[in-house]
């Protein structure tokens, strides 16, 4: 098996969310149910001198998130029917739609935010990594898609060279779920469960 | 908290149906019961039947697609979700051939006894597996014991007050209250208060400590405060409901207000629950 | 390209959907249409006759230094917008009793639109004259060989009408460039010029939010950014995407103050001996006594003067003097000035955000004199103060001949060319190439734009000036959506997109790459939708110009083929049409380094500028005779770079209204266009930012509906609480639809910043000041 994995240049993103459009897009997906969200990490404090005159020590940075794949996914571990399964060749996870009960414990357990329950359909969607146009040869659409080239997606050991697994807010530790997703982290992000690591756009990521 | 509806009351009406068959298998051990009174007493155990079965029906209606609930075992081992349901089904399924056993006069008092008792382990058994479905590593908030100590505690609390209920319609708890059955009624009523009150607070209170991206513990701990509370309340006053039905054996009335205060609060703490759930990650309910 | 994707899996779009459909797949190659300031491929998946997904450019090697046209989030969204339930469908006409802005229209037959616009063309221009004909200002359809350039030929064809000179864009920017370096554009080098290492100063701009696709800015500057590792400093009353982003420091800056922070920079650069005095006396003038013109002379009317407070106002531009108005620190201030000063090339650029104020033009002029001070001008890594540049091929558009009617009025003065024509001069209304108007506009065409209302300043006033019928007597839209402007039309058309016509991108405004697009039809027209160009020639049938409309019969076709061909024998590199029309669009590897005035700098003698000296004029005498003849407000035009506070300013403020409410352009639209797209703005929803201080002194939690008004409406929208927000500032994003009952209270729930803007012109340009607003804020 080779693990697919993602890369996320964090010094290059902009927030600009065509990843997660144009994944809503291909996918046709409503707000709902987005695969990919992209949430902004953002703190600073003002202060204002005797003139009137403002510093603030604020920064921001942005990081787009769906399913990560990961090498322990939380969402398999907790399914009670195997619906939410890795795949043995390309290590990327998804759901089987004919053995998924719509319970929610992978949308629970994933501490990515990464699978929801459509009810309507009847299941829970997320993420497959695009795996029919893997299965082809070809990008994600949200690779493809991203104007500042900060998606890249591929066997896990190439994505490995371009930076370290992911570990920092508003991601959770690395360790919980070692997921395939690598990153040249922005220079303002701050590590996983910092008190100055919280998402600024809630309404957004809902 | 829309969508844990269904599920907060599954895991409040089953482990308390479950715990009233406890009630009964220490009635069974602590008095000796005429053959009429049995009958009674199993007529009457429809009510806890309902009561699970109701219990499961919310679970169920919680699926987005119920037809597949068959695969529901393909995770056994791996998903505590197929661990607790493989419990419940197999509590049930002992449960209600007990009661229907009971009912076609085929258990004799070795029997029942004995079959009472394997029921009631097993009703503890769930009850266990029901907390601990929800202690996952990513789940800072729910990965405690106190979780399944609390629904342990909800169900011999809320299946003590459910017992005595079941007695007293069947006019047997008189003489239940009599015997033994007061004293280990009392004891399992205290046990199951104390689980369950001790249980939720710690679980609930230690998650203002805790935070993660999105929300802090300490928000979620004051969005709970209030069904936290009610339930707490409601769970001491059904104890004490039920603790006065014991003592006033007469009183129907005690007897029916403890079950209903147990499920009001136990249903309450089970809000309580789902409203502090806490990622170590990402998650938006 | 036909079918390449074919085999894209049947659980795309749910696992019930019949695989028979798959085959029927086919690809069409189009492209983005809108002002958004870049060109972007869309390659749109059609099945039975609906786009199923869009892709976009994914040719070459998609690394970061191998530029693909890639489409933003609105333009993989354009989908939902094409295919929107909501198009127009049908011609229309203003139901009967119904007033303009109401938005009651009856379904009427093309034949009768047709006839009832040629019919009040004819009258209103036989009674009024050619002058009383006016195109509005419109950039739904701006990329593309055909814009608005069908309706221009039609009425000059017809006897001309009245146009207008610059744009809501840049339109002080276009001022302020054209007295200093003698041309109306407002662009100096782009960003491939950057060095290593070197210093980029910023103002009012944010490329990754303004020139969002894959070939534009935005990525050009991330890319320079990650590659030349440059140091970027954005100034910037909101801490934008841009400022945002890594190596980049954000200063914070009230609004509308750049031109003073610019002054304490000048004085801290010329104090400080750091002036490049032997640059400033070969290229430019004006800085000192001793290059002032002659005229000038005598009268302590140097830039030098004014900076170090022996000028006009004998007010030394210290950063003290400066820090009470910008609020930017004192120290900050000098240090910024020496970074400037050491850094070796520095690259100093502004976008349109500080110039878009109603002191917009003195702005741009404050800061383009920086790198002049600092002789960092036409050598690699540098600017010239503008905008940074964009490329294209020269391809010409759909001609609109030639304009009988040589008047011109400001963009933004149309309202007033409604209101009160009589008044308008030169003098008091920037009217160029006449003394004043002849009658005021009568008739009004608005094709694809929404700046009778939504758009343009003061809504509710916009609102009576239109809705007086016997003012302007006849108004056309032609739009894709019933838009707010589109309320007041009298006659209303339903176009077809760019999308769903033969269409061409000669001229993109990619930052770095020539490229064409050739767009074709991605399915069949739908309902009674008819393209412009038709429309138009229907209309020459009518008024009897078709032969000369048509040139003989041509089609919408024939002529981009035509355009394409003429292009072609010019660059015969570039694809037959055939084969660019296979292969979608044909790119030009990057270009290279584009220099501002660098042939000037080479040899000023030989490449002299376009201004009246043939340098760059810090002292500009045309801005001395404006301001000693024009009907100005005291101290709003000087003819060298200086700042004065403007009006709905700092100063403004009260009590009643203590906040600024400036807007900016926003990633979830391009101005109104696609804000109606809902995906869209479900991800990127509207809000108003606001600093924790502010919103905390108000009881408004992130997240909360709030009211922010002034004196001219006031709308409700969602409070963002931010510290990316500067305090005593409110921030709205420009663009989306404005939602009020007009005969009720007039409050505005679409959260359309123009409900409070003010229509007032600057005063040289005679501009838009859309980010200079006083208001407040309150918990709805
Ligand atoms: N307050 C404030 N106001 C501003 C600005 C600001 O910064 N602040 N910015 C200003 C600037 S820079 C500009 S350029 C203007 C832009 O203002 P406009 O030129 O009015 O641009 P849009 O709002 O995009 O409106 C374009 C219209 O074209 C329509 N359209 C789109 N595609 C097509 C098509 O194919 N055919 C037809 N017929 N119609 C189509 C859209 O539906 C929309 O109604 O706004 C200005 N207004
Ligand atoms: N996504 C998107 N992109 C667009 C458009 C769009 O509508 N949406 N419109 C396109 C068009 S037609 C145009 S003209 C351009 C407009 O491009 P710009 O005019 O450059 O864009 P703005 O967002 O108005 O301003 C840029 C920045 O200047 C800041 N700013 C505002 N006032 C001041 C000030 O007084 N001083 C300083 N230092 N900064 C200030 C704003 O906060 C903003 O971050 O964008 C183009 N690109
Ligand atoms: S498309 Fe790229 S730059 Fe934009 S938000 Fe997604 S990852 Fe970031
Ligand atoms: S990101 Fe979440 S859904 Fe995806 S594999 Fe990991 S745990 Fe599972
Ligand atoms: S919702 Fe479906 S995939 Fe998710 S845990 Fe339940 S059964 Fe598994
Ligand atoms: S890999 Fe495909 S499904 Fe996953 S986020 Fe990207 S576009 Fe969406
Ligand atoms: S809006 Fe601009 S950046 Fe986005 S697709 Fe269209 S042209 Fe490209
Ligand atoms: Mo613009």
């Amino acid at each position: 098996m080779t693990q697919k994995a993602f890369f996320f240049h964090g010094q290059r993103c902009t927030g600009c969310k065509t990843c997660q459009l144009a994944c809503a897009d291909y996918h046709d997906l409503s707000k709902e149910f987005w695969y990919r969200r992209v949430y902004e990490v953002c703190d600073g404090a003002w202060k204002q001198d005797s003139d009137g005159c403002w510093t603030a020590d604020t920064f921001a940075y942005y990081t787009s998130v769906a399913c990560n794949h990961c090498d322990d996914p939380a969402c398999t571990k907790v399914c009670p029917t195997t619906a939410m399964h890795k795949d043995s060749e390309t290590g990327l996870v998804s759901v089987d739609i004919d053995k998924c009960i719509g319970c929610g414990y992978c949308h629970m357990a994933c501490p990515y935010n990464a699978p929801r329950v459509d009810r309507k359909k009847g299941h829970s969607v997320k993420c497959n990594g695009c795996a029919e146009r893997v299965a082809e040869g070809k990008m994600p659409i949200c690779v493809e898609a991203c104007p500042m080239h900060a998606l890249e997606f591929g066997d896990v050991d190439e994505m490995k060279k371009k930076g370290e697994q992911a570990d920092f807010a508003p991601l959770p530790e690395k360790k919980y779920t070692s997921p395939n997703l690598y990153a040249s982290a922005s220079e303002h992000a701050v590590p996983s469960g910092s008190e100055k690591g919280k998402v600024m756009n809630p309404l957004e990521v809902m | 908290m829309m969508a844990e509806l269904p599920l907060a009351l599954f895991t409040t009406l089953a482990p308390i149906g479950a715990g009233a068959f406890i009630a009964l298998a220490v009635a069974f051990f602590t008095t000796k019961f005429s053959d009429e009174q049995l009958k009674k007493i199993d007529r009457m155990t429809t009510i806890p039947v309902v009561v699970l079965v109701a219990g499961f029906i919310c679970a169920f209606f919680h699926l987005a697609s119920p037809m597949h609930a068959f695969g529901v075992f393909a995770g056994l081992g791996a998903s505590p979700l197929s661990n607790e349901l493989l419990a419940g089904v197999v509590f049930a399924v002992l449960a209600i051939v007990y009661w229907i056993l009971a009912l076609a006069g085929k258990l004799g008092e070795g029997a029942r006894k004995g079959f009472a008792a394997v029921v009631a382990v097993m009703a503890v058994v769930f009850a266990c597996f029901t907390g601990a479905a929800y202690m996952m590593e990513t789940i800072a908030s729910w990965n405690t014991p106190m979780v399944p100590v609390a629904v342990l505690g909800f169900s011999l609390l809320g299946g003590v007050s459910l017992g005595v209920l079941v007695l007293a319609l069947s006019g047997v708890l008189e003489d239940a209250a009599k015997g033994g059955f007061k004293m280990a009624a009392l004891v399992v009523l205290v046990i199951g208060l104390v689980l369950g009150v001790a249980g939720l607070l710690v679980q609930v209170m230690s998650v203002s400590g805790m935070g993660n991206a999105l929300v802090d513990g300490a928000d979620l701990v004051a969005a709970a405060s209030a069904p936290m509370w009610i339930g707490v309340v409601c769970m001491v006053v059904a104890a004490a409901a039920a603790f006065m039905a014991l003592r006033n054996s007469k009183s129907t009335a005690l007897a029916a207000a403890a079950p209903v205060l147990a499920i009001v609060g136990v249903f309450a703490a089970r809000l309580a629950f789902y409203a502090v759930q806490l990622s170590v990650g990402l998650y938006v309910g | 390209a036909v079918g390449g994707a074919a085999a894209t899996g049947a659980n795309l779009f749910g696992a019930t959907e019949p695989a028979l459909a798959e085959s029927e797949e086919k690809i069409v190659y189009t492209h983005c249409a809108v002002n958004c300031g870049c060109c972007c491929v869309w390659k749109c998946h059609v099945r039975d006759g609906e786009i199923k997904y869009i892709e976009s450019d994914n040719t070459g090697s998609g690394d970061f230094a191998d530029p693909q046209m890639r489409a933003c989030l609105r333009g993989r969204s354009a989908r939902r917008w094409l295919q929107n339930s909501e198009r127009l469908n049908y011609p229309m006409k203003r139901a009967e009793g119904a007033k303009r802005g109401e938005g009651k229209f009856e379904r009427i037959s093309w034949d009768e639109a047709l006839d009832t616009i040629a019919s009040e063309m004819k009258r209103i221009r036989e009674t009024y004259g050619d002058e009383s004909m006016y195109l509005q200002y419109a950039s739904g359809v701006t990329m593309g060989i055909w814009g608005s350039s069908p309706v221009g030929r039609l009425l000059n064809l017809t006897g001309g009408y009245l146009t207008y000179y610059g744009t809501y864009s840049n339109g002080q920017l276009m001022r302020s460039s054209y007295y200093t370096y003698g041309e109306a554009g407002g662009y100096g080098s782009n960003y491939h010029t950057l060095q290593d290492n070197e210093l980029v100063v910023m103002f009012g701009s944010s490329p990754v939010e303004t020139r969002m696709g894959g070939t534009g800015q935005g990525n050009s500057l991330v890319y320079a950014r990650e590659k030349h590792n440059l140091r970027i400093i954005n100034i910037d009353p909101r801490m934008n995407d841009t400022a945002a982003g890594d190596n980049t420091e954000w200063i914070p800056i009230r609004t509308g103050t750049d031109a003073a922070l610019a002054a304490a920079l000048s004085y801290e650069i010329i104090s400080n001996g750091w002036a490049d005095e032997e640059f400033l006396h070969k290229y430019c003038v004006g800085y000192d006594e001793e290059t002032l013109p002659e005229s000038a002379k005598g009268k302590n009317a140097s830039y030098k003067d004014y900076i170090l407070g022996t000028g006009y106002d004998m007010t030394p531009k210290t950063p003290a003097w400066a820090s009470k108005i910008t609020q930017v620190p004192e120290q900050r201030i000098k240090d910024l000035a020496r970074e400037m000063h050491e850094a070796d090339p520095v690259f100093i650029t502004q976008g349109y955000g500080s110039q878009r104020h109603s002191n917009g033009e003195a702005t741009g002029r404050a800061i383009m004199v920086l790198p002049q001070l600092l002789g960092q001008i036409g050598k690699p890594g540098t600017n010239d103060g503008r905008r940074e540049n964009k490329i294209g091929f020269a391809m010409s558009g759909f001609p609109a001949g030639k304009n009988a009617v040589k008047t011109q009025i400001p963009f933004f003065l149309w309202y007033k060319a409604i209101e009160e024509p009589e008044t308008m001069t030169n003098l008091n209304s920037g009217i160029m190439k006449a003394e004043k108007l002849q009658s005021g506009i009568k008739f009004l065409f608005n094709y694809a734009g929404n700046a009778l209302t939504n758009q343009h300043s003061d809504i509710n006033h916009s609102h009576e000036v239109l809705i007086d019928e016997s003012k302007c007597e006849f108004i056309v839209c032609c739009d894709v959506f019933m838009t707010d402007s589109c309320k007041y039309a009298d006659i209303l058309l339903p176009d077809l997109t760019s999308q769903e016509q033969v269409s061409l991108v000669g001229a993109p405004y990619n930052d770095n790459l020539k490229a064409i697009i050739y767009g074709q039809p991605v399915y069949e027209e739908k309902f009674e939708r008819r393209g412009i160009y038709e429309v138009c020639a229907e209309l020459a049938k009518r008024l009897g110009v078709y032969d000369e409309y048509t040139d003989g019969g041509k089609t919408r076709e024939d002529w981009t083929k035509k355009i394409y061909e003429d292009f072609r024998a010019k660059n015969p590199q570039i694809p037959t049409w055939e084969d660019g029309v296979r292969q979608g669009f044909y790119k030009e590897a990057r270009v290279g380094e584009l220099i501002a005035h660098q042939k000037f700098i080479a040899d000023p003698e030989a490449n002299p500028l376009k201004t009246p000296s043939g340098k760059i004029e810090i002292y500009s005498e045309d801005l001395a005779k404006i301001r000693d003849t024009w009907d100005l407000e005291p101290g709003s035009v000087e003819p060298i770079p200086f700042f004065y506070p403007g009006f709905e300013s700092y100063q403004d403020i009260s009590e009643e209204y203590p906040l600024l409410i400036q807007g900016y352009h926003y990633k979830a639209h391009t101005h109104s266009s696609y804000a109606n797209n809902q995906i869209v703005q479900e991800a990127a929803p509207h809000f108003a930012w606001m600093n924790p201080a502010d919103a905390d002194a108000r009881g408004i939690k992130d997240g909360d509906t709030v009211k922010v008004f002034n004196d001219r409406g006031e709308i409700r929208i969602l409070a963002k609480v931010t510290p990316r927000a500067m305090p005593g500032h409110v921030f709205i994003p420009q663009g989306s639809w404005h939602d009020a009952d007009m005969s009720g209270d007039r409050i505005d729930y679409g959260g359309c910043i123009n409900t409070l803007t003010i229509a007032k012109p600057t005063p040289l340009g005679k501009c838009n000041p859309q980010h200079s607003n006083i208001g407040q804020v309150e918990k709805a």
